[in-house]
């Protein structure tokens, strides 16, 4: 008990000096919710056993807890989400959720031709993607963006006319017209190159398209970097342990 | 393991940011590179992809005075968070004192919160060390994607997938509003400070 006073202690002593150098700047109007919990030293042996993180019912969709939007959902809400889930990380399940997502509205606006032929785009490229991966030219997500959102300002915008959404999406179209292009040349670059440097190329299987050298160049760098500061800590590691030694605390 | 030098009275203190890929572990970070720049006086060093995406780590010291008789230093760390990675998070994580899991609200990544946190577990295993015997913060970031309309998990299922068993304190936080990004901070270097208590007597 005496020891957990001590840590009181310690604990106070060092938040008084956190808030004094941090203060209290910033908002705490989303409830900052400490679960009063037992420091993790103090765990059960029963908390010891490996942890099962099945999630709980997997299946079921999670209710949302929050009911009170102040506007109906948007229909291309779970596109958005998809749109920025890829943004983040590209990955099979996303990809799939997004093509199976673009193809739900398609049926559901296929009367309309100005957002079908948004959703074409979003189709075309998303499939680019997913067959790319992080191979995809690094415009593509950009684009990708760019189309959800002009594609996105046509549901909320109901003072659009037809003739301005027309533009928009002849804009995105010419937009994608150019994305190709840039791929297809970026493609026959790395393919020349190719061929150029020879059976080792091939035999590596690899693509040493531009972007591929520009990463090697980077992450050679990055490895240099990284070597110094692992250097430099185990260096600092062992002045540490040496004078632990020094002064007969081992 | 905490770095302590007895001669110098000095104490340096390792937190990781933890999480999965795009989560806002270097939100994070550099929210509080920039707020508190004055105060922090260091420079935070980032290595990033080309893409932005943080590819080793990042890297934020600073002092924070001294606490009984001991100069101590905090150094915050990010992983990057994207599964290939594994190696650069355990070298990072190699001598850790404290924890910040930054779990990321949005519905879309329930598992890959799950899988980032059972890496953790099994990386600190790799240096001996027990999940629920490290200080550890939760962070329930992206909570402000609520306003956009994007699906988040609630606080209860992301306690339930993540937290049931660890029961570490935890803040629903949004980094890139800077809600709660320090609160964050502020607790696990005092609950790391405090577990160190007794070397530091």
């Amino acid at each position: 008990m005496g020891s957990k006073d001590e840590d009181a202690d310690l604990n106070a002593e060092v938040s008084s000096r956190l808030d004094e150098l941090f203060g209290d700047e910033e908002s705490d109007s989303s409830s900052i919710s400490e679960a009063p919990q037992a420091p993790a030293s103090d765990a059960s042996a029963a908390d010891q056993a490996a942890i099962d993180y099945t999630p709980s019912t997997p299946d079921q969709p999670d209710q949302p807890d929050q009911p009170d939007h102040p506007e109906a959902p948007s229909p291309v809400d779970a596109l958005k989400a998809l749109v920025f889930s890829i943004d983040w990380e590209i990955t099979d399940v996303t990809m799939k959720e997004f093509l199976k997502e673009v193809k739900r509205l398609k049926t559901k606006y296929a009367d309309d031709r100005i957002s079908l032929m948004f959703l074409k785009l979003h189709e075309s490229l998303g499939k680019y993607i997913k067959a790319r991966k992080v191979k995809a030219h690094p415009d593509a997500l950009k684009l990708l963006t760019s189309i959800y959102q002009q594609f996105e300002k046509t549901f909320l915008s109901p003072e659009l006319s037809d003739a301005e959404k027309k533009k928009m999406v002849s804009k995105e179209v010419k937009k994608y017209k150019r994305f190709q292009q840039q791929v297809l040349a970026t493609e026959k670059a790395s393919k020349t190159r190719g061929a150029v440097s020879g059976p080792a190329a091939s035999e590596a299987g690899r693509e040493p398209a531009q972007p591929s050298a520009a990463m090697s160049q980077e992450s050679r760098e990055m490895a240099d970097y990284i070597l110094d500061e692992l250097k430099q800590t185990i260096k600092s590691e062992f002045k540490a342990l040496r004078q632990l030694l020094k002064s007969g605390d081992a | 393991m905490a770095l302590i030098n007895p001669k110098k009275k000095e104490v340096q203190v390792k937190i990781v940011y933890y999480g999965p890929g795009r989560g806002g572990k270097t939100t994070n970070l550099e929210y509080i590179n920039q707020k508190f720049k004055k105060r922090i006086q260091n420079e935070m060093v980032t290595v990033k992809t080309y893409g932005d995406r943080t590819l080793f780590f990042d890297f934020l010291p600073f002092d924070i005075g001294e606490i009984k008789g001991h100069s101590i230093k905090v150094q915050l760390y990010t992983v990057p968070g994207q599964v290939k990675y594994n190696a650069t998070r355990r070298l990072v994580l190699r001598g850790v004192d404290g924890l910040v899991f930054v779990a990321d609200s949005m519905d879309l990544r329930r598992e890959m919160n799950i899988r980032s946190l059972q890496n953790l577990k099994e990386n600190l295993e790799t240096f001996n060390k027990n999940i629920f015997n490290i200080p550890l913060i939760m962070q329930y970031n992206k909570r402000d994607l609520e306003e956009e309309g994007i699906p988040i998990l609630s606080l209860d299922t992301l306690q339930k997938d993540l937290n049931a068993r660890l029961k570490a304190p935890y803040f629903p936080a949004s980094a890139v509003k800077g809600d709660n990004v320090a609160a964050t901070m502020k607790k696990i270097i005092a609950v790391t400070v405090t577990s160190l208590r007794k070397k530091l007597e």
